[in-house]
């Protein structure tokens, strides 16, 4: 099922009134892969996530998950970390990952057991009935990746999920990872840590003012670059004005 | 709706765990009963010291000017009687007598002093109770004894009257005909009143706590937006529910302290089932409507802050209209009431009000239905497409218009 693509992403262009953020862009994510999204602050990544989630109408354009324009309904096992993520405050931990495991389809005693041993693998087992505004940020932030990888999803959409960790919780979340890339998982992976795109990444689109800058594998990239790190290219990219590059 | 009923069990879950919400339900209540007891015990002592005077624990002296009192009253209760007011008050500095009543010789027109000895905020009020039985009890022995039951029913206001008015030859149900319809209008204004703020707060939560793009993957905006409408309406109910059992129990334990009609009054009070079928509906799309501007208005602001400036205009526009509520019963063919009825905006209260009071026609009936009906599904769209686009506008308050540009978008 490898190299078919499971996101398709066809001429799009969004535009907030009179401002494109995002021109003519095209892109696929294959079955089973990790797919980084990157791009400086505001390059139109989390836009795209955005649109292609139904959260925001195409101004042109098509964004396809599976074939189809996503619907809560038949979105499929879909796990998504916003940018903008945040808990429901006032309430208990294990009460908001039970919430969010029903309304992704699952039965309350799976969703139940499963929190309690994701809570316990992530070092949180004795906050089960704390409110999440007693925890701390990065408590929370594993909160958040708990309630979006409650449904072992097939696709799952990362923005920035390593964003104030500290080392520890970081190498943590990237075994999570991890192991759902083992277990066959779609990745769409958006960060500014070029250490994390090698790691986990197979391609890579880099944006730049709404625009693909370059797009392919990581191999493919660097050679394109003479060899140069991704930080590198990231800064040579974001220093030039140089046309885009489809590797 | 997909996933609907876990956004409603949730949503009610959550508020009935929350202290707040019981300590906002049982305060109210709970301040009834409070001062309910207050008065019940006040009156209980009152009662007691009145019944330990007649036993003679209490004693009393009075001066008489106005020649009211009976004389065979006053010597079988032993009451002392002083020649003058002067000496009144010197038995009771000196402590020889308790309380010392001067009954002045116009009565009514001058007051009927009491001296007494302080036995506490309370506990004071026996000398009144006790100086207006005598006076009481003295007036009613010098009458018949058939003109004395009658007037002592009337001043303990236990004469029933039952009055028969008629429209057009058909026979009205009066005040009381206005009770069972009235119901809706009591109904709407609680249910706005006490959770009018929690539905904004609500709605503008997820927005607040960026937890609305994780929530909007797994759930339709009009499956949220219905959810917590829902779970808003079941919480009001129960709240109001909260508020009415004390008071029910309280009514029927205390009616006749406070000399109230027993529950007997209830079959009074005439059920036009039209007139109850219209209110209902009235009802239901008054609420349907408000909630829909309340979630729109949620949906434009970035915070239940920023919306509170907009609540408050939602709130003159449905509520502005009580002010004319004379006008409503009085003049229900002039401009104003018909603009405030039929002005989707203001309605609710006009057409709950003249529905109870009985002259709103049916043909005034089907045309508000058919207004209110059509404004409620336009403010439904517009909320939920609002809440659905507004989702992600965490800092910035939006222009209805561009909702509407959006509105023919799945």
């Amino acid at each position: 099922m490898k190299n078919e693509a499971i996101i398709s992403i066809r001429d799009f262009t969004m535009k907030f009134g009179n401002h494109t953020v995002i021109e003519n862009l095209n892109f696929e994510v294959l079955r089973g892969e990790t797919f980084g999204l990157l791009g400086s602050n505001g390059s139109g990544k989390t836009t795209t996530l955005r649109a292609l989630l139904g959260m925001y109408i195409p101004t042109s354009g098509s964004l396809l998950i599976n074939g189809k324009k996503y619907s809560v309904e038949k979105g499929g096992k879909l796990g998504y970390l916003p940018e903008e993520r945040g808990l429901y405050k006032k309430e208990a931990v294990l009460n908001t990952m039970v919430y969010f495991g029903e309304l992704k389809g699952m039965n309350r005693l799976d969703a139940q057991k499963w929190s309690i041993d994701y809570l316990k693998r992530v070092g949180l087992s004795n906050k089960t009935n704390q409110k999440i505004d007693q925890l701390s940020g990065g408590q929370q932030q594993k909160v958040q990746l708990g309630v979006t990888i409650i449904n072992n999803p097939e696709l799952l959409i990362l923005d920035e999920p390593t964003k104030g960790l500290d080392p520890m919780n970081r190498r943590l979340l990237m075994e999570i990872i991890e192991e759902h890339q083992k277990s066959g998982a779609t990745v769409i992976f958006v960060t500014h840590q070029m250490e994390e795109v090698e790691r986990l990444c197979d391609r890579i689109i880099l944006l730049k003012d709404g625009k693909a800058a370059v797009y392919g594998t990581i191999k493919e990239i660097k050679k394109q670059f003479d060899n140069k790190s991704l930080d590198d290219i990231f800064i040579s990219i974001y220093g030039n004005n140089e046309d885009i590059k489809y590797a | 709706m997909h996933n609907l009923d876990v956004v409603f069990k949730f949503e009610v879950k959550r508020m009935l765990l929350k202290k707040a919400f019981w300590i906002i339900a049982i305060a109210f209540p709970l301040m009834i009963a409070l001062i309910i007891t207050i008065i019940y015990f006040s009156n209980k002592s009152t009662k007691q010291i009145t019944t330990s005077f007649k036993n003679k624990n209490f004693s009393v002296g009075i001066t008489d000017n106005s020649g009211l009192l009976s004389p065979q009253l006053i010597n079988r209760l032993n009451i002392k009687v002083e020649k003058t007011k002067s000496q009144g008050i010197k038995a009771i500095k000196s402590g020889k007598l308790e309380a010392y009543f001067y009954y002045p010789k116009k009565i009514p027109g001058q007051p009927i002093q009491i001296y007494a000895q302080n036995v506490g905020i309370f506990k004071n009020s026996r000398y009144q109770s006790v100086a207006q039985n005598i006076l009481e009890e003295s007036v009613a022995l010098k009458i018949k004894p058939q003109i004395r039951t009658v007037l002592i029913s009337t001043l303990q206001g236990n004469i029933n009257y039952e009055t028969n008015t008629y429209n057009n030859g058909q026979l009205s149900g009066g005040i009381n005909s206005v009770i069972a319809p009235g119901v809706f209008l009591v109904l709407f204004y609680s249910l706005i009143v006490t959770f009018g703020g929690k539905m904004l707060t609500s709605v503008n939560e997820e927005k607040e706590n960026r937890v609305i793009e994780m929530l909007l993957t797994n759930v339709e905006t009009k499956s949220l937006v219905i959810g917590k409408i829902l779970s808003l309406m079941v919480l009001g109910f129960i709240q109001l529910l909260v508020l009415l059992i004390p008071v029910t129990l309280g009514y029927i334990i205390l009616h006749k302290q406070f000399s109230l009609p027993g529950l007997n009054f209830l079959s009074n009070i005439p059920l036009d089932p039209t007139k109850i079928v219209i209110g209902a509906i009235l009802f239901l799309l008054s609420f349907i409507l408000f909630t829909g501007l309340l979630v729109s208005i949620s949906a434009l602001t970035p915070s239940a802050k920023d919306a509170s400036s907009l609540f408050s205009i939602v709130m003159i526009l449905i509520f502005g209209p009580l002010y004319a509520a004379p006008l409503f019963i009085s003049s229900p063919n002039s401009s104003i009431v018909k603009i405030l009825t039929f002005f989707p905006f203001t309605s609710p209260v006009p057409l709950l009000l003249r529905n109870a009071v009985g002259n709103l026609s049916i043909s005034d009936v089907v045309f508000a239905i058919i207004i209110l009906s059509v404004t409620c599904i336009l403010v439904m769209i517009f909320a939920i497409k609002a809440f659905r686009f507004g989702a992600m506008e965490y800092s910035r308050r939006l222009n209805p218009i561009e909702i509407l540009k959006h509105f023919n978008s799945k």
